[in-house]
């Protein structure tokens, strides 16, 4: 049976080969051969077709199997088969896993299937955070959490954090805005006998167009899209144009989430800083509040990238808290739990301390009224 | 003839009439005046001197009667005195002075003039210089300003005289017990407390929250200025309308309470308005 997954590995050895954030180059661990991206690309390419192939006649196979067999047709479709070119073992992938490690013999399995046609990214920002960053990252966000439970921290699984390229949609847009605010100029006196507070009131109408290049939004269902814009943002000068050869040695999907459907959050997005924008221009005021506003597009464009992240979910006490890293800056977010009993205890503190120094602070007060 | 020897007479008899009646009256005014005096010095001294008529005649007794016990229990001389204006060119705190050097002084643990001018609304503690080691100047006088100043603003003069009295005991009898004059910033404040406590929980409340909120750095993007192409804006319509103006005008608190003094070396105390 023709393979239907590709193993980069190195022509002048047969070793593995893995993508070495920060390099820009695919080095051999074992001879020390380097190679760029696309001298790869084009040493493989032939083989991934293959694989494709391979992969699109087994489709068809699996469909057939599937429909008489015991998995659902749902079930068949989120799962599919893949024969690691190394060793031979079948992994189980889902339906979106563009790049994995084979389980039997930790080798990077590409599946090139994943990148044909529509599904092909147009970008990809490579790695340039290292696991071992990554996991000091992990350890310094940990650090000087006070409510962090003692058994999360021996529970915690550093080790176990995995880079992965996640999918985005970059949107590009040219919007003109219309706004107007209610102003206010505000003018204080006194005379002898009284304060007199004068204000005056104004309606401003601003209208202006303006661009908007690249926001992203991610285009996977499995990633919480409050952690994906909190890695924000990325540095667009080093995207490159996609290589398979990016992602060998990472976790990949593909979109599941399609342009059609992240589009309203980047409109969202765009809205609110025209509206900023237009609100930075009402000048010589107190007080300035948008009455009502319009956005209209009027030009937008959209590409597909791929984002690195390093990522770590751990459970405690049922629930998962997970951390990121953006793979490419460093930029560290995440969530952990915290321990009730310590919670209390830290305002319990708080307010023995403050108790004394706010009685005097009250009655030195009291004493002047 | 005759008839105008008679008219003379009569004309006679009543101009001596007239300047008997009014040699008669001066002597009479004089002697009354001199009579209200007398009262008055008499009065002069005594623990209430109620010139002003603030308080009834029962108030004034009873009043007086915790003077005298307040006076004989800790050896001091205590009057208050009341008048409707104060005399020209004399202010509050120098006729309380006076009236402390000329009818109460010598208090054997010292003695203290409480003065009310009603026309000018002028109140002033004149304290001699031992009675100033046990009420002392600032912080003494305002803790007893504190006890009647509200009632005497009120129109409650004899509640306030009878704070006044209960004030400067409580000051007196700390001062024999302790050694050391009445501090009353020392003094514990119920308010203060529910105050403070409800400060700290709230303090308490929102540093858990901030401790809590640590634990996250997790957020939505609500905006995108950081993909805003440069140079990309062009303000196209800028017009800025007036609509109209309000005002509001606030009546400036006047302070009644303005504090004076007129201490010297040797006297204490200190006065306002009320």
């Amino acid at each position: 049976m023709a393979s239907n997954s590709v193993a980069y590995k190195c022509p002048n050895c047969s070793a593995p080969l893995d993508f070495k954030p920060g390099t820009q180059k695919i080095t051999c661990d074992y001879c020390g051969t380097e190679l760029d991206a696309a001298a790869l690309e084009d040493l493989f390419a032939k083989k991934e077709a293959m694989a494709a192939e391979a992969a699109d006649k087994q489709d068809e196979k699996w469909d057939t199997a599937v429909a008489g067999g015991e998995w659902t047709a749902e079930e068949a479709a989120a799962f599919k088969t893949f024969v690691c070119e190394s060793c031979g073992a079948e992994i189980v992938a889902d339906g979106n896993t563009m790049a994995t490690e084979c389980c039997y013999c930790g080798h990077a399995v590409m599946i090139p299937q994943r990148f044909d046609g529509m599904l092909r990214p147009d970008y990809i920002i490579p790695f340039k955070k290292t696991k071992e960053e990554a996991k000091a990252a992990l350890k310094e966000f940990y650090g000087g959490k006070w409510l962090l439970p003692s058994l999360f921290k021996t529970q915690n699984r550093i080790e176990a954090i995995q880079a992965m390229y996640v999918p985005f949609w970059l949107f590009d847009s040219d919007v003109d805005a219309y706004a107007t605010f209610k102003a206010e100029k505000v003018r204080v006196y006194e005379t002898s006998d009284e304060r007199v507070t004068e204000t005056s009131h104004y309606r401003c109408l601003r209208a202006g167009s303006m661009g908007f290049a690249k926001i992203p939004v991610d285009g996977s269902e499995k990633m919480a899209d409050d952690y994906m814009e909190s890695i924000e943002p990325f540095d667009y000068s080093e995207m490159v144009p996609f290589s398979n050869a990016y992602m060998t040695g990472f976790l990949a999907d593909k979109y599941d989430v399609d342009a059609e459907t992240s589009a309203p959050r980047a409109d969202k997005r765009v809205r609110q800083s025209a509206i900023d924008v237009l609100t930075d221009t009402v000048e010589g005021f107190d007080t300035c509040s948008c009455e009502e506003a319009t956005v209209k597009k009027q030009a937008g464009n959209v590409v597909y990238a791929m984002a690195p992240v390093w990522i770590v979910t751990t459970r405690y006490q049922d629930k998962p808290y997970t951390f990121m890293m953006n793979g490419q800056t460093g930029k560290v977010v995440g969530s952990l739990p915290y321990d009730q009993t310590k919670s209390m205890l830290y305002a319990a503190a708080a307010f023995a301390i403050t108790l004394p120094i706010v009685y005097y602070v009250a009655k030195y007060v009291l004493s002047l009224c | 003839m005759k008839k105008i020897f008679m008219r003379l007479a009569m004309v006679f008899m009543c101009m001596a009439v007239f300047i008997a009646g009014m040699a008669q009256l001066p002597v009479s005014s004089a002697a009354q005046q001199q009579k209200a005096t007398a009262a008055m010095a008499t009065d002069m001294g005594a623990p209430v001197v109620d010139q002003a008529k603030l308080l009834s005649k029962e108030q004034a007794e009873k009043l007086t009667a915790k003077i005298k016990e307040i006076e004989e229990r800790h050896q001091v001389k205590i009057g208050i005195y009341t008048l409707q204006n104060l005399p020209n060119g004399m202010t509050a705190g120098k006729l309380a002075n006076n009236t402390l050097d000329k009818y109460y002084a010598n208090g054997r643990n010292g003695s203290i003039v409480f003065l009310i001018a009603m026309g000018s609304r002028d109140w002033y503690i004149s304290t001699d210089n031992t009675m100033r080691q046990r009420i002392v100047d600032g912080v003494g006088i305002d803790g007893l300003k504190g006890m009647f100043l509200e009632d005497l603003s009120d129109g409650n003069y004899a509640e306030s005289f009878n704070n006044f009295a209960a004030g400067v005991d409580k000051y007196l009898t700390y001062y024999e017990e302790e050694g050391e004059p009445y501090d009353p910033s020392k003094e514990f404040s119920i308010l203060a407390a529910v105050v403070a406590v409800l400060l700290a929980l709230f303090i308490g409340w929102a540093f858990r929250e901030y401790l809590i909120s640590c634990m996250s750095n997790v957020a939505p993007a609500v905006e995108a200025s950081a993909y805003l192409k440069q140079g990309s804006f062009t303000l196209t319509q800028s017009h800025d309308n007036f609509l109209y103006t309000t005002v509001v005008r606030e009546t400036k608190s006047k302070n009644n309470d303005s504090s004076s003094s007129s201490s010297d070396s040797s006297h204490g105390g200190g006065g306002g308005k009320f």
